[in-house]
């Protein structure tokens, strides 16, 4: 709500503080100040002057000399405006004047003539972005004024709640004002009811009914005959514009004027364009298309609120008029329409078209249907200021009464509970009713009776809440509430979460974070099948779907940033994903390529493979302490991995990830080149997992361990963990470790073979093993596996 | 014979200078074993000390211990300083240019947001804040009716909801995308009595977005239930909690404020932590930053999930992450942080 200072002047004309002030109060009763604008207030030096006469410059065809009165003495002012005319005023910028442009009024001489200042036109002066001629300012304003004085204005761009529709007004804001600085709001003189004895063209003849009566609580409506719809003076286009509203016509401008003034949105309607003598409130049944008055076509649904001549819509209610019955040059005859609308209706159809106007803005949040009557009678007698006109004497009033006064009680216990303060009666009371509520004191309660504008005050929190906004925050003492002695609860999914993340870090892992939604395309580039949900509302079709992967963000990036990652990267991410059903898991995914190190002068950096991935989330599952399995995927494979580079993280049984390369034909969807490798694991599976995995204390021995290596020919689709689940059948005791220090295929075994170097360590922990225990053992077991893998020792 | 004495001391003369001297382990292993080896100088003078007189011997004898000990004396000193200079020069030849780079790993980094999510985690729950999360697809009624938001209130221009697509719960009402943190308020007060004391971190969508909005950003709410809660208990735990989080005493302000599903609520500013509330381009010149909002539980709220008005109050709170991360790092454009460009990643 943009608040004129000028105009809220003239509701309070004792008012002193400065816009400033007034914004500092305001912000701190809750309505938050967006921003201060000040215009015209700077132009000193500059006053209304009077050209009391005019000769011809002797020396230039094209200039003029004025004898200009400014109130203390009369001036010799060159003048080059084709508009300038004896009698009338204008802004004259005197000697010491700045005007905007930089533009420093001194003595001159023009062609010989000296000229003490100049006449200004609204350009001249800033308040236009061009101007025809000089700046007519009307005959009421006194010669000598300053033009900061009759011009300048500061405009406060006032956030106002949602619950507070009393305020979206000058008067409304005004009210508070008042309360805060203590000051009376005088309201805008009416003049008489205008008479008129003459015969109504229409007036007689004319009717409205309300048939919707739900929607509509109140409506009031009268005829104006004989209007001239023509420009609007300068003053009112002047308000108008400095609120940011663009003028119309005078007709359109007085509705808007009242709307800013009273908070009533109106509206006056052609008569000659009507083609029944019947206006109707209703609801439509069915749909039409409808013109609004925007020129723009709208499709009108059953349930909509309409004003109808006949069965023509002729207003969408409360919204926006229709282009049928638009104010124009031609109009004579106005109806005018000052009601009260059901903000729900209102804000369901503006909602469905798209529609945010100043009126639908006010109906929403509510307007009071107390000053229904003084609206009208504001806006006709502006009307017929503005327009010329005669009013009908019958004045159309539907109203289905006041909303039942309903009184709020507050006991003085509540509020000092709530406030943590011991508080006064007394100031309760006094503040309340510099609000406006009517307060009523016994046993220790407040009975108050709000304003019928103030339709928010509906319980005793809403009292208390007025107490604080008046009072002020800085009123209350900070006290810590005493501690409570309990732990305090988190859920595993955000108690690991910080473990992960440091984790990630210390592994040289980068955290991206991503908007929960991405763009088919990307998905599909993951797997053309994937299945997600969209959003029904998607601000574009880059952020349509809920994720149901993190990968193919991650490999987004990895192609959109390449030029950074040539040496390699290391990237994850932990967040929720989305099934195809709208559940919800916590995924933990990442992606890594390049180098083991950063390029650098020490050392030549190994490029990394799958087993870096592997070694990775064994760490990790280590330092959760959960106790995964890391199998190979003959029957649990992803298709998003390289189908022989994988292998399934696998907890109790089930699968809860995969760990490999991504399969290639993703990474050239993405326009991948290098080889990337990834793990992407189901992270609350994880996190609920975590910890789970206690740590037992296993005794050892004091006596050395013996080592012995075997170096194994096997057929190459021998797995190592065949080998390793071979030795482990063999439940030899004294075997303490099992290490696998080289593979070898080539040319030193036969083809299809390949070599595996394993160090064994074996340990007793009641004796010291003798060599030939030890041969006796290991060679054994070197037999066994000749007999179960075929293997043969290399060399022998 | 005299001659033996004075050969001792021309011995000593002629074998100082030799020991001091040497070069070498080797060499000074050499002299010495020249001289007081058993084939040595010295010691061959020592041989023929049977043939000496009765009153020479002994002379003889303790000279040639004392030549003998002072040689020795001699030998190891040297032999030190020999041993030292090798050590030394063993060093010297291992130097290295020690302001090369150090070897480099690959930086990890945490996401600012997380970083300040842990922060702030950590700070309530050393202040027994219970931590909770809920689901972002929420329901209407979680994530508006039950707030005290009904349906068509024009407090939903507040918050744009995104919508899911042909997804609906139970009552058959569009599931969407939460605005807020707020409805695990409620979830966590269907489920648990009072006292309750708890905050709630995570995503929230608006469907918005221009250079200060984006469709995805992170709250934290708050919320405590007890018998005797306050406006005086709100106060004192936002403000040791904004202390806290930018480790500085800065002046906290409240100011009244509106949200449906609190009452009375407040919008709470800091001082500007740019220009120590002097006034500069981040505050807009006022000294303040508005960082958060809160208010009373609104009893509205209350009955819904069934906690007894006359009995319990309470207060909640929410705050964004992302304001906070770019005060604390002086970050200034919001969209940076989904951006996930390696050249801000990386410098966190």
């Amino acid at each position: 709500m943009k608040l004129s200072y000028s105009w809220l002047k003239e509701f309070l004309p004792h008012l002193t503080a400065t816009p400033f002030q007034i914004a500092e109060k305001l912000g701190s009763a809750g309505f938050e100040i967006e921003s201060i604008t000040s215009y015209g207030s700077d132009l000193s030096h500059v006053v209304v002057a009077c050209v009391v006469d005019i000769i011809q410059h002797p020396q230039a065809d094209r200039l003029k000399l004025c004898q200009v009165d400014t109130g203390h003495e009369v001036l010799t002012i060159v003048c080059g405006a084709s508009n300038v005319e004896k009698g009338k005023k204008y802004p004259l910028a005197m000697i010491g004047a700045t005007l905007p442009g930089g533009l420093v009024i001194k003595k001159a001489s023009l062609r010989g003539i000296e000229s003490f200042g100049m006449l200004c036109s609204e350009q001249e002066l800033g308040l236009a972005e061009s101007a025809a001629g000089l700046y007519l300012i009307p005959d009421s304003v006194s010669v000598g004024t300053s033009i900061s004085d009759y011009l300048g204005d500061t405009i406060l761009d006032v956030s106002t709640p949602p619950n507070r529709g009393d305020v979206l007004s000058h008067w409304g804001l005004a009210r508070e004002v008042a309360a805060q600085f203590d000051l009376k709001i005088k309201m805008p003189e009416l003049p008489a009811e205008p008479s008129s004895t003459q015969s109504f063209l229409y007036a007689s003849r004319f009717d409205i009914k309300v048939v919707d009566v739900k929607s509509c609580k109140a409506y009031f409506s009268q005829i104006i005959e004989g209007v001239k719809v023509q420009d609007s003076p300068e003053w009112l286009v002047r308000r108008l514009k400095s609120l940011g509203l663009r003028s119309v016509n005078n007709i359109v401008d007085a509705t808007n004027y009242v709307m800013m003034e009273l908070g009533h949105p109106v509206h006056a309607f052609d008569r000659g364009l009507l083609q029944n003598s019947q206006l109707q409130i209703k609801s439509l049944s069915s749909s039409l298309p409808f013109v609004t008055i925007d020129h723009n076509e709208r499709m009108l649904e059953p349930g909509d609120l309409v004003i109808c001549d006949g069965d023509t819509p002729v207003a969408l209610a409360g919204i926006m008029g229709g282009a049928n019955s638009e104010v124009g040059p031609s109009t004579k005859t106005l109806v005018l329409e000052v009601a009260s609308f059901e903000p729900d209706r209102i804000r369901k159809t503006a909602r469905r078209l798209g529609i945010k106007t100043d009126s639908s803005y006010r109906f929403e949040r509510g307007v009071d249907p107390s000053s229904l009557r003084l609206a009208l009678q504001r806006l006709t007698s502006l009307i017929i200021q503005l327009s010329g006109g005669v009013a009908s004497q019958d004045i159309f009033e539907f109203f289905t009464g006041q909303s039942p006064v309903t009184t709020v009680s507050l006991s003085l216990s509540k509020l000092q509970t709530i406030v943590g303060e011991v508080v006064s009666a007394e100031e309760v009371i006094k503040i309340f009713e510099s609000l406006s509520l009517s307060v009523k004191y016994v046993d220790q309660t407040f009975a108050v009776t709000p304003p019928s504008f103030r339709t928010d005050l509906l319980r005793d929190v809403d009292l208390i809440e007025e107490y604080v906004r008046f009072k002020g925050f800085d009123s209350i003492t900070s006290r810590l509430p005493s501690a409570l002695h309990r732990p305090v609860k988190e859920s595993p999914d955000s108690a690991c979460n910080d473990s992960v993340k440091k984790f990630f870090k210390h592994q040289g892992f980068v955290e991206s974070i991503h908007y929960s939604f991405t763009s088919w395309e990307t998905l599909q580039k993951w797997d053309p099948e994937i299945k997600a949900v969209s959003l029904a509302n998607p601000l574009n079709p880059e952020l349509a779907v809920l994720r149901p992967e993190l990968l193919p963000d991650l490999l987004a990036d990895a192609a959109r940033y390449s030029h950074f990652y040539k040496a390699g990267f290391r990237l994850y991410e932990l967040r929720t994903v989305f099934s195809n059903l709208g559940q919800e898991h916590r995924r933990l995914s990442g992606v890594y390529s390049g180098q083991s190190q950063p390029h650098q002068w020490h050392s030549q950096p190994k490029t990394l493979d799958f087993f870096y991935g592997k070694g990775l989330i064994e760490l990790l599952l280590a330092e959760l302490r959960v106790s995964a399995e890391l199998q190979a995927t003959d029957t649990l494979s992803s298709s998003s991995f390289h189908p022989f580079q994988q292998v399934a993280i696998c907890l109790n049984g089930k699968t809860i990830g995969h760990i490999g390369k991504i399969h290639p034909q993703i990474l050239s969807r993405f326009a991948l080149s290098h080889e990337i490798y990834a793990f992407d694991l189901d992270y609350s599976t994880l996190a609920l997992a975590a910890g789970k995995h206690l740590v037992k204390f296993e005794s050892y021995s004091d006596r050395p361990g013996v080592g012995r290596d075997m170096a194994l020919v096997l057929d190459r689709s021998i797995s190592f963990s065949q080998v390793l689940a071979a030795i482990q059948s063999q439940k030899i005791a004294w075997l303490k470790e099992i290490k696998l220090f080289d593979v070898y295929k080539g040319e030193k075994i036969p083809a299809e073979k390949q070599s595996m170097a394993l160090s064994l360590t074996y340990e007793s922990e009641g004796k010291t093993l003798t060599d030939e225990e030890v041969n006796k053992v290991h060679f054994g077991l070197i037999d066994k596996l000749g007999n179960l893998l075929g293997a043969e020792l290399r060399g022998s | 014979m005299t001659d033996s004495l004075q050969q001792l001391e021309l011995l000593y003369q002629e074998a100082l200078p030799l020991f001091d001297q040497s070069q070498s382990e080797e060499e000074l292993y050499q002299n010495k074993v020249n001289y007081l080896g058993k084939k040595g100088k010295i010691t061959d003078i020592l041989k023929t000390l049977g043939q000496l007189s009765a009153d020479l011997k002994p002379k003889v004898g303790a000279k040639a211990n004392q030549v003998r000990a002072e040689l020795e004396k001699s030998y190891e000193a040297r032999l030190f300083h020999l041993k030292a200079a090798a050590v030394q020069k063993a060093l010297e030849s291992d130097k290295i240019d020690v302001t090369l780079p150090a070897l480099q790993s690959w930086k990890g980094s945490i996401h600012p947001l997380s970083q300040v999510l842990t922060e702030m985690k950590d700070l309530f729950k050393r202040m027994g804040f219970d931590i909770f999360e809920g689901p972002e697809i929420e329901n209407d009624h979680h994530n508006f009716e039950a707030l005290n938001v009904p349906a068509n209130h024009p407090a939903r221009d507040m918050q744009d909801t995104f919508y899911v697509e042909d997804l609906k719960d139970q009552k058959g009402d569009a599931l969407l995308l939460r605005t807020h943190t707020s409805p695990v308020q409620i979830r966590v007060m269907l489920e648990n009595k009072p006292p309750i004391q708890m905050v709630a971190p995570g995503p929230v969508y608006r469907c918005d977005s221009d250079v200060s909005h984006t469709p995805m950003f992170h709250q934290i709410e708050g919320l405590l239930v007890d018998k005797g809660v306050n406006l005086s208990h709100l106060k004192a735990v936002l403000e040791t909690f904004l202390k806290a989080i930018f480790e500085k005493d800065l002046p906290v302000r409240f100011r009244p404020s509106y949200f449906p599903f609190t009452e009375p609520s407040a919008e709470v500013d800091i001082g500007c932590v740019f220009c120590s509330s002097k006034g500069c381009r981040i505050c807009k010149g006022t000294g303040w930053i508005e960082i958060m909002g809160c208010g009373m539980v609104h009893p509205a709220v209350f009955e819904g999930v069934g906690i007894d008005t006359h009995e319990y109050s309470g207060f909640a709170f929410g705050i964004g992450i992302e304001r906070v991360a770019m005060l604390k790092y002086g970050i200034n454009d919001l969209r940076l942080f989904f951006e996930n460009d390696p050249r801000f990643l990386s410098q966190f």
